[in-house]
């Protein structure tokens, strides 16, 4: 793509733009015209719509107030980008930035004006916005800014965010940020119409509560004010159609270009997270309206009729039509789900991925078959109920020579791992019959079943690198070996989970909406109160008061829940999907999670390796927070 | 007449045509020899950030001594293959070829050291080296932006030395197509760096 050959075609869409809006103002000075017009024709008998005696008032105050209203936003937007960032009231990011999400963007930023070639601008968040919107704005290269929302700092990663700023940069490559200051400053006069009417109406009111003795003293600027307003909004209109006709396009080019600049579909999967968020790309600040052009995406209300940006939807679709389908068709798997909890995974997929006649077959993956998990109350086994050790302490305690040596070379991390895994199943494990080393177990029989985790860990770590079909049958042989006892705890899951991801066998992240995931957190909370190993009525009570913290009343009674609990759950999948929520949505999670687990208000080794590998598996470090945690309630030997 | 102004006019668009073609190529050399500097002042950065990292995680890695020693010696091979390309004029492929061997040493051994530094949950938790680390993950991508941006411009500067009619020019005045920077499995590389905390 020559993006150099694009500057030309910005400067003649300046003339275009500069048509368009002498139009609109022909327009809209026309309608006011006539509408006056028309009601004189009514009362008075005026002669002719169009030309009566207001005719000439009409025309030349209206046109003073548009060109006076250009004039002022031209003149206050004289300084460019930094101008108009303060009057958002931005805050500006320095270079020395301390807290984490700044500074990433702060790395970003740089990074990608080295990719692109175009001097980094200047860096301002708006604090009060939650939609993941940000655009740039200047003249030249030093009054540019670069302002992002609140919210795009807290819902996007890295990939993601390396995309959008790739995008605003194509914006700049383009010469779109002067065109579009230029725009914000004519379009405002058009829009001054209308905020000259509420503010005679405003004042009516104001005037009437000054002076209470006159009690309609503020009708005629209410009627005189709201007639200026209704035109006014023939100015909105206007204003939104030049938007439409003139920006619209160049989204789809920018997207291109941010893919070109980072060399990786982070734009794609900015607008795939965006899409199944929610979390929206809508602005609530009074300035919306007049920037709503420089965004990354749609800025007003989805519902307006002319959108200054095509629907997320058709952008996806114009990067990758693929990931496009596969979006909509992990939507209406889970709604469907939702619906029918009780359903086999396999059934749903297949009613909705039978492609319609003329239509691709849709590439979805299903979640990889793992081992169907039921979940059963099993008799609480005395060693497992001791107390937490201190973590040093556990990192720390003497392992057998057998053991120190099998975790010097990756087969035998591999064996230990087979070992810990047999060892912590509810039958009694034959180290013949299941293909592992017994020398192994037996010296893993002989130390404390709480040192079996670290030993795993440490294990995982040193598994090194493995072919993939190798992994896969790694993780098979796993797998069969967790279920030889026909239930599997979560516990077991998790520790399959890490070893899948040091072998790089985890699917990618899938972004998902918390509406979409009540089963998958209900199941959760089923499998950490089997953790706990409580008694059938308790498992009940607890439920119903964990559920409730997270969930709405509605979804409780939405869901199946003897349907839930009795059918198998393929845990892995639960995990999967709950990973796509947003980073707050997962730190709910994760309390609730605590939650369960002090259920029975004391927290055993167990349970506080499964949070531990819980945080880790959502994305989150756990080691510092469970290790303060063990640290100030473990038993000192 | 007209037949003077065509004999004479033929040879004087075909002059011009020439220079535009030669000073194409001028400013297309020179925007790789910029891209190039921009990569050099990247690695400049990196290896400037590195013995601050090593020497805030001391304290906790008593015991990995060798790791840390490995790391500052790639890290210092590194720094004297790029002071012997700079004191050349022009890009020496030979001594390009050891600077990227060079760094590539030095992305195995800080891959090492970040694999290592996962065993220490303490120095995860050190906000200074939780800094450090990042600052290490954006000037990994910033070499590779830079690399990125250098081995475009090269793709410029031989599409133009190797077109018709571009090559008679660049034959005539000697311009060289340029090599591109490809470290042997690029991939590898930048995700072995990328720190998650």
């Amino acid at each position: 793509m020559d993006f150099w050959a694009k500057q030309e075609q910005a400067q003649r869409n300046t003339f275009l733009l500069m048509v368009l809006f002498l139009l609109a103002v022909f327009l809209t000075i026309f309608l006011m015209n006539v509408v006056v017009g028309v009601f004189l024709f009514a009362f008075q008998n005026a002669s002719s719509v169009f030309i009566h005696r207001f005719s000439l008032m009409i025309v030349l105050s209206m046109s003073s107030v548009i060109m006076l209203g250009s004039c002022v936003e031209w003149f206050r937007l004289r300084e460019g980008g930094r101008a108009l960032a303060a009057r958002l009231k931005a805050r500006r990011i320095f270079i020395d930035a301390t807290v984490p999400e700044e500074q990433l963007l702060r790395n970003v930023v740089e990074e990608l004006s080295i990719a692109s070639g175009v001097p980094a601008p200047a860096l301002y968040v708006l604090d009060d916005e939650l939609g993941v919107n940000a655009f740039v704005a200047g003249y030249m290269a030093y009054d540019r800014v670069l302002v992002v929302t609140w919210g795009m700092l807290q819902t996007l990663d890295r990939q993601e965010l390396q995309g959008v700023i790739a995008h605003e940069y194509s914006h700049i490559r383009q010469g779109d940020t002067a065109l579009n200051l230029k725009l914000m400053a004519l379009l405002s006069g058009l829009l001054s119409i209308g905020m000259l009417g509420s503010w005679v109406a405003q004042s009516g009111f104001s005037l009437q509560r000054n002076f209470r003795q006159e009690r309609y003293a503020d009708a005629p600027f209410i009627v005189v004010g709201g007639m200026i307003w209704l035109i006014g909004s023939a100015g909105v209109l206007m204003a939104r159609l030049i938007k439409f006709a003139i920006l619209r396009q160049r989204e789809y080019f920018a997207d291109a270009a941010s893919i070109q600049f980072t060399r990786s579909p982070g734009v794609l999967q900015a607008l795939l997270r965006i899409r199944a968020h929610h979390v929206g790309t809508q602005l609530h600040g009074v300035y919306t309206e007049a920037i709503s052009h420089f965004c990354f995406a749609q800025a007003l209300s989805q519902s307006s009729w002319f959108s200054t940006h095509p629907d997320i939807d058709d952008r996806i679709l114009a990067i990758n039509p693929a990931a496009l389908r596969r979006a909509l068709a992990q939507d209406r798997i889970l709604a469907k789900k939702q619906l029918s909890s009780g359903h086999e995974e396999p059934e749903v997929q297949e009613d909705i991925l039978v492609p319609a006649k003329d239509q691709e077959p849709i590439e979805w993956q299903p979640p990889e078959p793992l081992p169907k998990i039921r979940l059963n109350p099993v008799s609480v086994g005395a060693k497992d109920a001791i107390k937490p050790l201190n973590p040093d302490m556990r990192m720390g305690m003497a392992r057998p020579d057998v053991i120190k040596r099998a975790l010097s070379t990756p087969t035998g991390c591999r064996e230990l791992l087979a070992a810990v895994l047999a060892l912590r199943q509810q039958v009694s494990c034959e180290p013949e019959q299941q293909q592992i080393s017994r020398a192994i177990v037996e010296a893993l029989a002989r130390m404390d079943p709480r040192v079996y985790f670290s030993i795993f860990l440490q294990a995982v770590d040193r598994l090194g690198e493995l072919p993939a079909s190798a992994s896969r049958q790694l993780l098979t042989r796993l797998a069969d070996i967790i279920q030889s006892d026909d239930h599997i705890g979560l516990m077991d899951v998790l520790l399959l989970e890490h070893v899948k991801a040091k072998l790089k066998q985890l699917p990618p992240v899938v972004p998902v909406a918390m509406e979409n995931c009540a089963t998958a957190i209900t199941q959760l909370v089923e499998a950490l109160l089997h953790v706990q190993r409580l008694h059938p009525e308790q498992i009940d009570k607890a439920r119903e008061r964990v559920l409730r913290t997270i969930l709405t009343r509605r979804q409780i009674e939405a869901l199946d829940l003897q349907l839930i609990i009795e059918a198998e759950i393929n845990l892995g999948q639960v995990l999967h999907q709950l990973s796509g929520l947003l980073r707050r949505e997962k730190m709910n999670v994760l309390a609730v999670a605590e939650t369960c687990l002090w259920v029975d208000t004391h927290m055993t080794q167990e349970e506080q390796d499964v949070l531990d590998l819980l945080y880790w598996r959502l994305g989150f470090e756990a080691k510092t927070m469970v290790d303060h945690k063990a640290q100030l309630m473990s038993l000192e030997v | 007449m007209l037949g003077w102004l065509i004999f004479l006019g033929i040879p004087l668009v075909f002059f011009v045509y020439v220079i535009s073609l030669f000073n194409g190529l001028v400013s297309r050399r020179n925007a790789v020899k910029n891209a190039f500097a921009q990569i050099d002042v990247q690695l400049q950065r990196r290896h400037d950030l590195i013995p601050n990292l090593v020497e805030s995680t001391k304290a906790y890695m008593a015991h990995e001594k060798d790791t840390l020693e490995r790391v500052i010696s790639a890290r210092n091979a590194a720094v004297m293959a790029q002071q012997n390309l700079r004191q050349q004029s022009q890009v020496n492929p030979q001594l390009l070829e050891q600077l990227v061997q060079a760094e590539q040493q030095l992305n195995h051994s800080l891959a090492q050291f970040t694999a290592l530094m996962e065993q220490y949950p303490d120095l995860k938790a050190d906000s200074i080296v939780r800094e450090l680390m990042e600052e290490l993950a954006t000037t990994e991508n910033r070499v590779g932006f830079a690399r990125q941006a250098y081995n475009d411009g090269v793709m410029l500067f031989n599409n133009a030395c190797e077109t018709f009619p571009g090559n008679f020019v660049a034959g005539a005045f000697n311009f060289k197509s340029m090599k591109q920077l490809v470290l042997d499995d690029p991939k590898t590389v930048r995700q072995t760096v990328r720190v998650n905390f």
